[in-house]
């Protein structure tokens, strides 16, 4: 071959001057050979750029997910602060002061809903793989999902998925992946799914409270804790009951 | 809280620093999402399709300004929002329900081809699944020059090498062996059967 593996890389990368390039794209009219390299190269960039976009989404969903909720939660006392304007400064000040002491002695337990979100979800422990011949796609999902390496874990569960739709765990772990990326939609349509199957119901039930305490919507919160308080074969029975009390 | 100027955070955006990007996406996460959330509230989608449009939106943009081919001629809000607006009327299209937008923000043209960015082909979704085989020096040089597209001088700095050329040559290997990899997969011989 006439070109180099640098010259290929010049030309992609746009490193070539004007006579150059011309004198390049004239020869890939002419070269099969080069045409091929060069598109494998650019195959090879993208696959690169596209790895770059998933770690990027990542970053935001992170973002996403602490800023949203944090604007939710300041909401709060800013509209106190407004009230309080209203007064003469120092019986405004007093009233604040009521009112915190109020706070404490009549509700010692509140705490917001999203710090509770925080006190108490923790990712399912769980492995897929039971017998280790159970085919590349699930070990792979099994090992993203217990590295903690959740978008890549959703590509192979959602694949897996495909051949397998009423496969109860799958649809837990995934619904659990889509929690940890901010997707909290998504998260409970799995969860849902989850539901029809005894041995997951109380763990969908679980999470599904918790997508929706991570959002503040404690009314739909509690009629998954509810029955699951009630629940006595489960392991998160007493961790629903202590959640309910905090609500 | 502290308002940023658009040269700042495009600025910040062309840092090499991690942190640095994180601090523009951030402050622009907070100001412009709601903006967002609204035109595709507005227009017939849910919230996740919200964020998911606008994530797409602000990776279109760093992409654009890290390949220094943008040159803004709008405010960044009127910006994001067009590419966002763009990207929520493609999505409606390809799922066949697409409307006329109702819009609260003025837009501008924006060129098609950023969003090829974005896109992924059978190729290289098969490459992205290959580079987590090579080493993990490998997949950050990779990314520090055709992702984030840094210079090899700053790579060599990053990455603790003793100079430029050494940087060079082992971008160099490590392509070399993603090209390996590759070439042992059916799909990309039938890539290379096409001629």
């Amino acid at each position: 071959m006439q070109y180099t593996p640098e010259h290929i890389d010049r030309y992609l990368d746009g490193g070539l001057n004007t006579s150059e390039q011309k004198a390049f794209e004239q020869a890939l009219q002419q070269d099969a050979q080069l045409r091929r390299e060069v598109e494998i190269q650019q195959e090879l960039r993208r696959g690169i750029r596209n790895k770059g976009n998933d770690l990027l989404k990542d970053r935001l969903r992170k973002i996403h997910s602490e800023e949203i909720t944090s604007l939710k939660k300041e909401k709060t006392p800013e509209v106190k602060g407004k009230i309080i304007r209203f007064r003469r400064p120092m019986l405004g000040a007093v009233a604040a002061i009521l009112l915190l002491v109020a706070v404490f002695v009549f509700f010692p337990g509140k705490q917001s809903p999203e710090k509770l979100f925080a006190q108490n979800y923790e990712p399912y422990e769980i492995s897929l793989v039971q017998r280790g011949d159970e085919g590349e796609t699930l070990a792979k999902a099994d090992q993203d999902y217990r590295s903690g390496n959740y978008t890549a874990a959703i590509t192979a569960l959602e694949i897996l998925l495909e051949s397998q739709p009423a496969n109860a765990k799958l649809h837990l772990v995934l619904g659990i992946c889509f929690l940890e990326t901010a997707q909290s939609e998504q998260a409970r349509e799995h969860f849902q799914l989850a539901l029809n199957n005894s041995l997951y119901q109380d763990k969908a039930q679980w999470y599904l409270a918790l997508s929706y305490l991570r959002e503040g919507d404690i009314k739909n919160a509690k009629t998954y804790l509810e029955p699951l308080s009630q629940d006595q074969n489960s392991s998160f029975r007493e961790r629903a009951q202590r959640l309910l009390n905090k609500l | 809280m502290q308002t940023h100027s658009d040269v700042d955070l495009l600025e910040w955006l062309k840092s090499p620093d991690e942190r640095v990007n994180d601090k523009a996406l951030r402050y622009l996460y907070r100001e412009l999402y709601g903006m967002i959330e609204r035109m595709v509230l507005n227009n017939n989608g849910s919230e996740s399709e919200a964020a998911d449009v606008f994530q797409d939106a602000l990776i279109s943009f760093y992409n654009q300004v890290r390949k220094k081919d943008l040159s803004l001629s709008c405010t960044i809000k009127t910006y994001v929002y067009s590419i966002s607006r763009n990207l929520w009327l493609m999505r409606l299209r390809k799922q066949k329900r697409e409307t006329p937008l109702k819009e609260s923000h003025e837009s501008v043209p924006v060129q098609e081809d950023i969003f090829d960015l974005l896109v992924e082909t059978e190729h290289s979704a098969l490459v992205k699944e290959m580079l987590n085989q090579l080493g993990g020096d490998c997949q950050q040089i990779l990314q520090y020059f055709y992702f984030e597209r840094l210079r090899m001088q700053k790579i060599m700095d990053l990455m603790n090498l003793a100079n430029e050329q050494v940087a060079k040559n082992k971008k160099s290997r490590c392509m070399k062996k993603l090209r390996e990899l590759v070439d042992g997969q059916p799909l990309f011989q039938q890539l290379a059967n096409a001629y």
